[in-house]
Order: C-alpha cells, then structure tokens, then sequence
C-alpha cells in the first residue's frame, strides 16, 4: 500500500536527480522490489513516517527490475537474501552510518520500529549538517541474526 | 381467566365452530362493538382507547390461545369496525374546517378544554395514531408467524412491515413464478431488493410447504386489513396535518403535524407548550406503546414524541440526544411565534428546520483526519553562554576540585593514606597530602565553592545588624533612666546625625518593652561575666 503513495523513481536519470535537487534535505532512496513482502513491510514503514520527516527528509522508491543502473555502483541486489536497500544522501553525497552490521554503506536489514526508522534518518541528518561523511547509528544491530 | 380457558379447551373438544371460539377478552370488546351500533361513534372511540389503555392490544391478540383457530382475523381488530365511520368524520370535519377553526384556536389558546366536537375528535384521533400503529404491527406480526413456513426469508429481507404485506399480497404463495411478477414488485421496492427477493425465493422454491387454501386466505385478509390500517393511518395524519398547519404552522413545519398534535395534547395547549421548558420536551410521552416494542438504544431514556418524530427517528443513536435537544429548543421558540401569531404561514418555522438540518449534517460529518504533524529539522543550535569572567566562575563552582581530583590519583609505589569514615568505610587520601606529581606541599583549597551570598543580601544582614545594636543601646539607656548622664555623646550622635530615627527607636521600646528589656538583662549580664571572664583571663 505505502509503496503507491511514495514517489517512484522510475529511470537513472530520476535517481540522480532526486540526488542532485535536494540541497538542505536527506534523500532516503529504498532500492528494491514492491512485490517482495519484506519490502512491502518496509514501503509501509517508509510511508507512515513520511510526513513526518518531511521538513529534513525526501523518502523515493526505486524499483532493481526497473533501474538496474546502480546495481553495479552501488552493488544492489547481489545478496538474494537482502529484503532491500535503503541509501542515504545529502547533497550529492552518499552518507555512510554505522549500523554495527559489518555494511556501512547502506541500510540492508528489516527494521520494524518507526521510531528507530526515524531516529536513523535524524542521527544522519545531524551529521550531514556538521559535514560528516560517517555517523554512528543511535542503535546498534549488529546482534540481528543476518542470512547469507 | 383460567377457567375460561378451560372452558375454551372444552369447546375444542367438542368440536364447535371455529368461528365462536374467542378469548374473553375479544368477546367484550366484539360485545362492545356489537351492542355500540345503537352508542354514538364518539361513545365508540372512547371505548376502544380504554379497552387499550387497560390492555395493550398486542398482547391481548397475541395472547389469545387458540389464535391458529380463528376464521377471520379481522373480528380480532377493534380499530376495523370504526374505519368506515371514521373516513366519513374525517372527511366532514377536513370540509367545515373554516368554520371551526376559530373555535379550535380559542379552545387551544385558552387552555380550556371546550367541548368543541371537533377539539375533542383531534384528541381522539391523535390517541388513536397509536393504537392504529401498535395494531399493524400486531397484524404484521401474525402474518410473518404463518408466512414463515412459505417464505422464511422474506422477512428479514424486506424490514418495512406495510412493504412484506404487500408482497405477500402480490405474489402470494407462487414463488415458482414470482419472476412474473417482478414490475409489480418494483412498484414498492427498489430493483436492488426486487433482485433478491426473487433471488431467495428461487432458492426457497424447493423446500416451500404450501398452504392450505383457507390458511392462505386468512394471511390475504390479515394483510388486507394491514392496508386499510395504514390507509386510514395515512388519512388520520393528512387531516391533523391539514388542521394543524393553520393552528402550529411554524411547530408542525419543524417536527411534523403528528409529533406536534401530540406534543400540543400531552402539554395540554398551545400556551402551555409554549411555556413549557425545551428540556422537558423530549420526555414528553415516553412510556407511549411503541416505545415498549421497538428496543430503545441504551444511552438515550428520552423515548417520547421527539424521539419518535421523523425528524429525529432515523438518525444515528449517537447524535439522537443532541439532536433532540437542538430540536426541542427550536420547537419551543416555534410553539412561542406560533402563540404570538407573528407568522402564520410558519417561515420561521422552515427557517429553523434548516438551521436544525444543517447541525445536523454538521453532527453527521466525521472529525476530520489530521495529518501527521511533521517533525521540526534536528538543528543544534549552539548555547548562547560563550565565556566571560561571571561565566568562568560559574563554571568553576560545578568542577571537580583540585583536593578531589588529587585524592583520585595515586602515587606510583607507594603506600596510600587512609582514613576512617563515620561508617566505618576505609577513605583513600591518593595524593592529597604530596600535593599532585613533582609538587611538594598542600594543594590550595578551592575557594570557589564556598557558599555565597549576594550583596543585597548582605547588606540586609548589616543593616539588621546595626539596628539590633542601637536597640540595645536605647534600651540600656531607658532602663536606666539616665539618657544623659550615661552616654551623653552616643545619645547626642544619635539625635544629630538621624533625626528621623529617634522616634522610631522609641515606638520599638514601646512595644517590646517586657522581653526585650529581659533579654537585654541576660545580655548584659553575659557581658558582665564575658568581661569578668576576660579579665581572669
């Protein structure tokens, strides 16, 4: 359901610029596939606290089967038992954050709490503000049992 | 009673004809019609209401014990036999009501209660909407009991009584066919309900049990009667509606003519309706019949005229008491103008149905959704307090000092002093007495921490101070009764350099004369010995 009302991103060149026009907002990108339940959960979680974050956050869907383009940069769908990618950026920059789960690079892991959602995304946001390429994420998880 | 009704049993047995067998009740009430050919019809009505007000007809017809047993129904109606004389009174009165209308308004206004024929016929009539209605459903009661074996499902499907007698009347018990008779039904029911009662009567055509012709007949004629129940129902409320539109034109345009005639006689007048207060209103009539049979919802006791009106009938239970009390209010103010004759063609009174419609409509909408507020942007923003002499020492008075911090430190190889505490806790000294590393000697006390006290407020302990010092004195002096001769020079400082002072000086030793002049003693008494003490010294 959440997955409908969220902006979709439909080609590379749309990413990108969801990327690019953002200048004092985190852009939360979610890489991955509608149809799969977990990321139906997480569109779900991404929707609900959408309005929200919206004053220091633009949340956008991307679907892998539509814009394969970032798979190779970004290495996007490798990991069968990944449920989905969530990315950050802020002005042009990937943001990294320390999850405690080995992959600072992104967000790979279901989370189910809005509020852990949205206190990720506000810790990120500080640190962006403050120039930071890395932040330390409020909550560790690295104790989430992982696949693969 | 309940030898009667052995005797009844008997009369079964024995095989008598169906028609003779009646309860007693229904024998006194067909005694009561049959013998009143010769009453007035007036006589007639009159009866019939208290035979109701006495039992609830309901409960008389459907307690009758052998009910299956009776050929006509219809002798079990006590409203049947006075339908024809009754259209005919309405019909004479709706014709004359030019004439009596003035005298309707004067017998109402002056809350007389005039023997006015057609005054007391309204009352009558208005008595009778209830047992009409309460009758109806009895009938329509009885049919569904011996329709249910046709066509059980008819019933829950078609909720308006006079709707079921209806289709009963047309299809009767063809289910077989009853598609034939589908633009008949559409007469009555939407196309949507036609669907399904052909639907479920297909479905039920299988498992019909066919009536037997005289049961069948029976039903017809009950339903029959239904309709001429409704019908004359129908007619009683045009001509009160007809009358009263001209007597409560702005009440009746609000609530309806029968909810008005209703509240006019259970209030008694228009005047008294017109004093009544709007929260008595709804209670108005509530132990009325039909509220017995229909269940009431739980939250609302007022169950009276309003309550009944069509107005308020089919809301919501939980906007119904509001509604009410918005309702009443604007009926009161209506009954008012109505008294006052200011508009007779009762505008004012459409003009509050709006107002009562539109808060009604304003009830009905649902709260409106709020969004999620959004989050403020996480900005830090940086204290104002930057530095400063004032802002340093604050800051010193909350840090560790350096005595603490050195007693934390622990000299490399060396035994730690300690100390016994109050409970007996062993307290480490660390390097509290060497005084930090390379450093010989004591560690400075940190002064920072000492307890303050603002300027005001020490100036406010001096000059307590040296109040308490000139009181002393003057009190000495008083007690001596040697101003002068005692301390001349401090008496005359005192009396040069404040003037105003003096005589304040004296309202004190007016007033606090015995206990100061006491502790003043044991002062100087304590002087005395400090100064005995001190010279031993």
């Amino acid at each position: 359901m959440g997955s409908v009302f969220l902006p979709h991103l439909n080609t590379g060149w749309h990413v990108d610029q969801a990327i690019l026009s953002e200048d004092d907002r985190l852009v939360v990108i979610r890489f991955g596939r509608e149809e799969e339940p977990d990321c139906m959960i997480i569109d779900e979680i991404l929707f609900s606290i959408s309005e929200k974050v919206k004053n220091f956050a633009a949340i956008y869907l991307c679907n892998l089967d539509k814009v394969p383009d970032f798979n190779q940069m970004y290495e996007l769908d490798q990991d069968r038992s990944e449920p989905y990618t969530i990315m950050f950026f802020f002005r042009n920059k990937h943001m990294m954050c320390d999850f405690g789960t080995g992959n600072n690079n992104k967000l790979n892991f279901m989370i189910y709490d809005k509020q852990e959602l949205i206190d990720i995304i506000e810790t990120i946001y500080r640190g962006a503000k403050k120039g930071k390429g890395l932040v330390v994420s409020p909550k560790d998880y690295s104790t989430l049992r992982r696949g693969g | 009673m309940d030898e009667d009704y052995e005797k009844e049993l008997l009369a079964d047995l024995q095989g008598l004809s169906d028609g003779e067998e009646l309860d007693k009740d229904e024998d006194l009430v067909l005694n009561n019609e049959q013998g009143s050919t010769t009453d007035s019809f007036e006589q007639r009505l009159h009866d019939v209401i208290v035979a109701n007000s006495v039992s609830n007809s309901f409960q008389s017809i459907l307690n009758n014990p052998n009910i299956e047993e009776i050929d006509d129904l219809t002798s079990l109606s006590r409203i049947y036999p006075l339908i024809p004389e009754l259209t005919a009174k309405i019909e004479q009165y709706a014709n004359d009501e030019e004439t009596d209308y003035l005298e309707l308004l004067s017998s109402l206004s002056t809350g007389m209660f005039d023997q006015s024929n057609e005054y007391k016929f309204i009352l009558t009539v208005n008595e009778l909407s209830t047992i009409i209605n309460n009758e109806i459903s009895v009938f329509v009661t009885l049919i569904k009991m011996q329709y249910k074996i046709v066509f059980p499902e008819l019933e829950s499907l078609i909720m308006n009584p006079i709707d079921y007698v209806r289709l009963i009347l047309i299809f009767k018990q063809d289910l077989k066919n009853i598609k034939s008779y589908e633009l008949q039904m559409k007469n009555i029911i939407s196309n949507e309900k036609v669907l399904v009662v052909i639907m479920a009567a297909l479905h039920q055509v299988s498992k019909q049990f066919v009536l037997s012709e005289d049961d069948m007949n029976k039903i017809l004629s009950c339903a029959t009667l239904v309709l001429e129940l409704e019908d004359i129902l129908h007619k009683l409320s045009t001509f009160i509606s007809g009358k009263l539109s001209k007597f409560a034109p702005n009440v009746s345009a609000i609530i309806g003519p029968i909810a008005t005639s209703q509240l006019l006689i259970a209030t008694g007048s228009l005047k008294q309706l017109a004093q009544t207060p709007s929260c008595n209103l709804p209670s108005l009539g509530v132990r009325d019949l039909s509220s017995t049979q229909k269940n009431a919802p739980r939250n609302i006791r007022q169950t009276g005229y309003l309550y009944h009106s069509d107005l308020v009938r089919y809301l919501p239970p939980d906007i119904i008491r509001s509604v009410m009390r918005i309702v009443s209010g604007k009926v009161i103010l209506a009954a008012r103008i109505d008294l006052s004759k200011s508009n007779p063609n009762g505008e004012s009174g459409q003009k509050f149905l709006e107002e009562i419609n539109v808060k009604i409509e304003k009830l009905l909408t649902p709260p409106e959704q709020t969004p999620d507020k959004a989050l403020p942007v996480p900005v830090e923003q940086k204290s104002k307090k930057r530095g400063g002499k004032r802002f340093r020492k604050m800051k010193e008075r909350f840090q560790m000092s350096e005595l603490r911090s050195a007693q934390n430190k622990m000299e490399f190889g060396k035994e730690e002093d300690t100390v016994m505490d109050g409970f007996g806790e062993e307290i480490g000294l660390g390097m509290t007495k060497s005084g930090g590393s390379g450093r010989i000697g004591q560690i400075k006390v940190n002064t920072n921490t000492n307890a303050r006290m603002s300027k005001a407020m020490i100036q406010r302990l001096q000059k307590q101070q040296q109040d308490t010092r000139q009181l002393k004195q003057s009190m000495f002096d008083d007690d001596l009764d040697s101003l002068i001769l005692n301390n001349p020079s401090s008496n005359k400082q005192v009396g040069t350099s404040k003037p105003g002072e003096k005589p304040k000086l004296d309202l004190k030793n007016k007033w606090l004369g015995g206990i100061s002049k006491k502790r003043l003693n044991d002062s100087s008494d304590d002087e005395n010995k400090d100064r005995n003490k001190q010279r031993k010294l």
